[in-house]
Parts: C-alpha cells; sequence; structure tokens
C-alpha cells in the first residue's frame, strides 16, 4: 500500500497503518541517530520523539510529499539537536573506539586526520562535525547544502571535509591493495 | 569502484553492525497512546527539554499534579494516594514525598521535582527557591542531606541534581498562563459550539483536545473547529484530536498509584536492571512489560528476574492492591535487553 494511502487510514484512526508506515524505516533511523549520539539510549529517545513528531504531523494533516526523506531528515535534525545537547553538557562524552584493530572506515579517516592535524600543530578539526558529515552524505544520501545548513557549518568546509575523507580512503585502499600484494 | 561508492559501501556495512531494538517497532505499534500520553504531560519548555518523557517521568509529574489539584485527575486520586501500600517493606511514601518532607524539615522552599530519564538513568531535579546564588551555596548540602535519605531507601540508581527556579519561572509562568488560557478558550468555544469536550490541553506545542471515544466520528469536525477557532483569536497552533476511551481511563486511574509505586521500587534500585516499563490496560487484563537490561546468558539473571516477579507479584496479589485494582486480572511479563520474554 503507497504512503499516501497508508497516512489516510491514520488518520481515520487506523494505528495500525501507522507502524505498517514507519517499520521500514526505523533500523536506517535509528542507525543514523545512534551514529550521531553514540549512545542506544539517546538514539532511542530521539527515535521515539520523532516517531510521535510524525504521528502529529499526521493527525494535524501536514502535507507530507516524499515521506521516507522527510522522515530521515527529521531524524537527522533532532539527533544532531539532541548531540549539540549533549556535547554542550558534556555529560556523555564521545567515544571514539581507538582500541580494536580493525577500525571502520570513519574512524580510521578521522584517527588520520586527527594525527595529522597533530602533526601540523593545529587542533581545528571537530571530530564529531566530520563524522556527522559522512553520515549524512554518504549514508543519508543529504545534499551538501542541506548538511552546511543542518550542522552550522560552511559549505565549503562540509565539501572539505568530504574531500579530505575520500583521500583518506583513497590511502587506505592503496596501502591495503600494497600489503596485499606483498604477501602473497 | 569509484571512491564515493567505496565510502558509501565502507559506511553502510559499519551501519549494519548497529542492531535496532525490537522496542522502537513495539513504540510505532503503540503511537496513538505515547502521543497522548506526551501531550497530556510534557513540559512545554525550560531546561528538561531533552528529557525523556518516559512513563516514570509522567507518573512523577502526575504524583505532584496530585497534590496540587492538577485537572487531569480523578479527585478520588488525592484520597487514594493516602491508603495506598508501597511495594516491599522498605518504603512508606512516595518518593517525592519524602524529599519535599526532608526540604520542609531543613526550612527550605521548593519549587517541585523533575523525574524522568537521562541516557538511561533515573534522574531527580529538585528545583529550590531562591536566588541562583542561593541555591549554589545550598546545592552540596541539600545534595547530601538527600543522598542520604534516598540511600535509606535502598535506592542507588538515580541522579541527583539541585537547580534554581528563579532563573527560568518569569518566562515559563507567563508562557504557561498564556497557554493554559488560550487552552480554557478553545475548551468553551467548542462548547459553546455545541462539541462535548473532555478537557484540552495547550501546554504542549500541540493542542491537544480530548474528546469522549463515542465521538470518534466528529474527530475530523472538531479539528478542523478548533483550528479555525485558534486562526480567529491569531493564535494558530497544531491540533491534535483524541478520544479517550473512558473505561480505559478509569482502568489506568484505578491502576495509577499501584503502577507508581512499582516504577519507583524498580527504577531506582540498579540491581534490577530496568530499562522501562510498559503497559496495557484492557478490562479484560492489564498487562504489564518490565523491559530490562539484562541478557538470558548473564550469570544472575535468572535470580534477578525472579526477584522482580517475586516483588511485584507480592504486591499484587496483597489485599490492598487486589482492593484498589478490584482483583483486575494482570499479566506479567519481563523482557531481556533485546526484548524477548525471558523464559524462567
Amino acid at each position: 500500500m503507497d504512503q499516501e494511502a497508508l497516512m489516510k487510514r491514520i488518520r481515520n484512526g487506523e494505528d495500525e497503518a501507522f507502524a505498517q508506515l514507519v517499520d521500514p524505516l526505523i533500523e536506517k533511523g535509528y542507525r543514523t541517530s545512534f551514529s550521531i549520539l553514540r549512545s542506544k539510549e539517546l538514539a532511542e529517545e530521539v527515535v521515539q520523539n520523532a516517531l510521535i513528531e510524525v504521528y502529529r504531523n499526521i493527525m494535524s494533516g501536514k502535507d507530507i510529499r516524499y515521506f521516507n526523506t522527510w522522515f530521515y531528515k527529521l531524524v537527522s535534525h533532532r539527533s544532531i539537536d539532541a548531540w549539540r545537547k549533549m556535547t554542550r553538557l558534556k555529560e556523555s562524552p564521545l567515544e571514539i573506539d581507538v582500541g580494536t584493530d580493525k577500525h571502520g572506515v570513519m574512524e580510521s579517516v578521522l584517527k588520520e586526520e586527527t594525527e595529522n592535524e597533530i602533526k601540523k600543530g593545529i587542533s581545528s578539526l571537530d571530530n564529531s562535525d566530520y563524522r556527522n558529515v559522512l553520515i549524512l552524505y554518504y549514508y543519508q544520501e543529504q545534499p551538501i547544502q542541506e548538511i552546511s545548513d543542518l550542522l552550522g557549518l560552511k559549505s565549503t568546509t562540509v565539501k572539505s571535509h568530504l574531500r579530505r575523507a575520500r583521500n583518506a580512503l583513497k590511502k587506505r585502499l592503496i596501502e591495503n591493495q600494497f600489503i596485499g600484494v606483498n604477501t602473497q | 569502484m569509484k571512491i564515493d561508492d567505496s565510502m558509501k559501501k565502507e559506511i553502510k556495512e559499519e551501519m549494519e553492525k548497529i542492531q535496532t531494538p525490537s522496542s522502537l517497532y513495539e513504540f510505532a505499534k503503540n503511537i496513538k497512546d505515547e502521543s497522548e500520553k506526551r501531550a497530556g504531560f510534557e513540559k512545554p519548555i525550560g531546561r528538561k527539554r531533552g528529557w525523556r518523557k518516559s512513563k516514570f517521568a509522567v507518573a512523577a509529574i502526575i504524583s505532584l499534579g496530585i497534590l496540587t489539584g492538577s485537572a487531569f485527575l480523578n479527585p478520588t486520586m488525592a484520597e487514594m494516594a493516602s491508603k495506598i501500600p508501597y511495594i516491599g517493606q522498605i518504603f512508606q511514601q512516595p518518593i517525592y514525598e519524602v524529599i519535599f518532607e526532608t526540604l520542609d524539615k531543613e526550612g527550605y522552599k521548593y519549587g517541585g521535582i523533575g523525574m524522568g530519564m537521562w541516557d538511561g538513568k533515573p534522574y531527580i531535579d529538585i528545583e529550590l527557591k531562591g536566588t541562583e546564588e542561593y541555591v549554589k551555596q545550598e546545592e552540596e548540602k541539600v545534595l547530601i542531606i538527600l543522598t542520604e535519605v534516598l540511600e535509606k531507601k535502598g535506592y542507588d540508581n538515580y541522579k541527583l541534581k539541585v537547580s534554581d527556579i528563579n532563573v527560568v519561572s518569569p518566562v515559563n509562568k507567563e508562557i504557561n498562563e498564556k497557554r493554559e488560557e488560550l487552552g480554557e478558550k478553545l475548551m468553551s468555544d467548542l462548547q459553546g459550539a455545541g462539541y462535548t469536550i473532555m478537557s484540552v490541553n495547550a501546554l504542549s506545542p500541540v493542542v491537544a483536545v480530548y474528546i469522549p471515544i463515542a465521538d470518534k466520528a466528529k474527530e475530523v469536525e472538531i479539528y478542523k473547529a478548533a483550528i479555525e477557532l485558534l486562526k480567529a483569536n491569531d493564535t494558530p497552533q497544531q491540533v491534535q484530536v483524541i478520544p479517550r476511551d473512558a473505561l480505559k481511563e478509569e482502568l489506568k486511574s484505578k491502576w495509577f498509584m499501584v503502577m507508581r509505586s512499582i516504577e519507583e521500587e524498580l527504577y531506582l534500585k540498579k540491581e534490577y536492571q530496568v530499562a522501562d516499563i510498559k503497559y496495557s490496560y484492557k478490562p479484560e487484563k492489564v498487562s504489564i512489560t518490565v523491559m530490562t537490561n539484562m541478557e538470558p546468558s548473564e550469570v544472575n539473571t535468572e535470580e534477578t528476574v525472579a526477584k522482580i516477579r517475586k516483588e511485584i507479584t507480592e504486591f499484587l496479589d496483597s489485599e490492598e492492591v487486589k482492593i484498589m485494582t478490584e482483583n483486575q486480572e494482570y499479566e506479567l511479563i519481563v523482557q531481556d535487553k533485546n526484548g524477548k520474554d525471558f523464559s524462567f
């Protein structure tokens, strides 16, 4: 059933239509939120609040054209809001897992960039901003302009984060290939 | 493969390792109840905006409401509040009352207590009246006194905070007053237009209009009328019309103090490792689901689950509680951290 029809059913009081509408989107929404907040509890709370917001918007008759895009954008916004609040409170510092041997791409790119910054003697790079840019661009597939609005960064900064991430990945891929050749 | 595609692929693989809690799907299933709950009791502004509005928080706010004559509650509840037995032998009174009494004894003036969940932990915020300097100066002393009180009750799972009420209260007060006026006006306007309205809550950004479930067919009509009235008064707002099932509400009222008592005991003690408690109220059966942070394979899980069951069952089967719930049938479900029912 299409999303329009589901929204209509929700407005008619068929609550089960709400689960049908949002269930396919919850996983990606939660993963985005968790990656930004690095806290299960906070991410769950953010997604819960977003679901309520969605429900109320539907019930109040809001015209929602591209539901999936709208939902993911809402979750991203609320996650960034919570993340801002969290970093302000400094109650739950961001954890970057440096203890394991195998880093995911975001962590390795972050690590590399941080090391570069340290080498250069500057510490301007905000790791969390960096991580959020990558999640929003590559996982949520949001346009650069929207990411820059959402994070309050200049679009040139967003582009430069992306460029540096690509370069870091390229470097890593080449290194891996090199190691691969040598070990054979 | 292009570098962008590789990046996308790697990030996607990383993301796929993140497990989505099943409770979110449950939440979506119960969206109407969840939304109603928050529409009714959310604090509109202020420092606690980021708090998780769990039932625990709701319960605390309702509990305070009992004392201050909140419009949301059945009037007999205040009387009930003084008669209710509490879970376990340890505590005799709800914790907010104990805190109020202690503060009274020590000569402090307070505005209220906020209770909620923050980052998975119960959070108790005591709002003291006085200047910022005064509250800062007294903060440590108050924390020491209250920590001792909570410890005596056997509670070891909470964050305690003292804040001053003067900093935000003038703004809060003004906005709340305006919103209350708006709610009252909308209610009388809608009643004037011939609709049966149970109550209107304009304290949260979305104005909630409660109607009897018998009038569900008029939901859209009332919604439109409310929007028009708000527009005509130059106070456009989002509106949600919520049909309320009087029977279910009555059932909830009957169980409210019982649930509050269970929540306080389970949330404020580390040993139970409780993440959330959910209810479903049906005339044939009330269902209580205790969601924990435990894995079935962990060493003490079985013992802890048994303890949770014993505490709740003994409490619910006590004569006093049975009188209160009118011997209502109930079921108790205890779940692991992945939302699966424990088999033991």
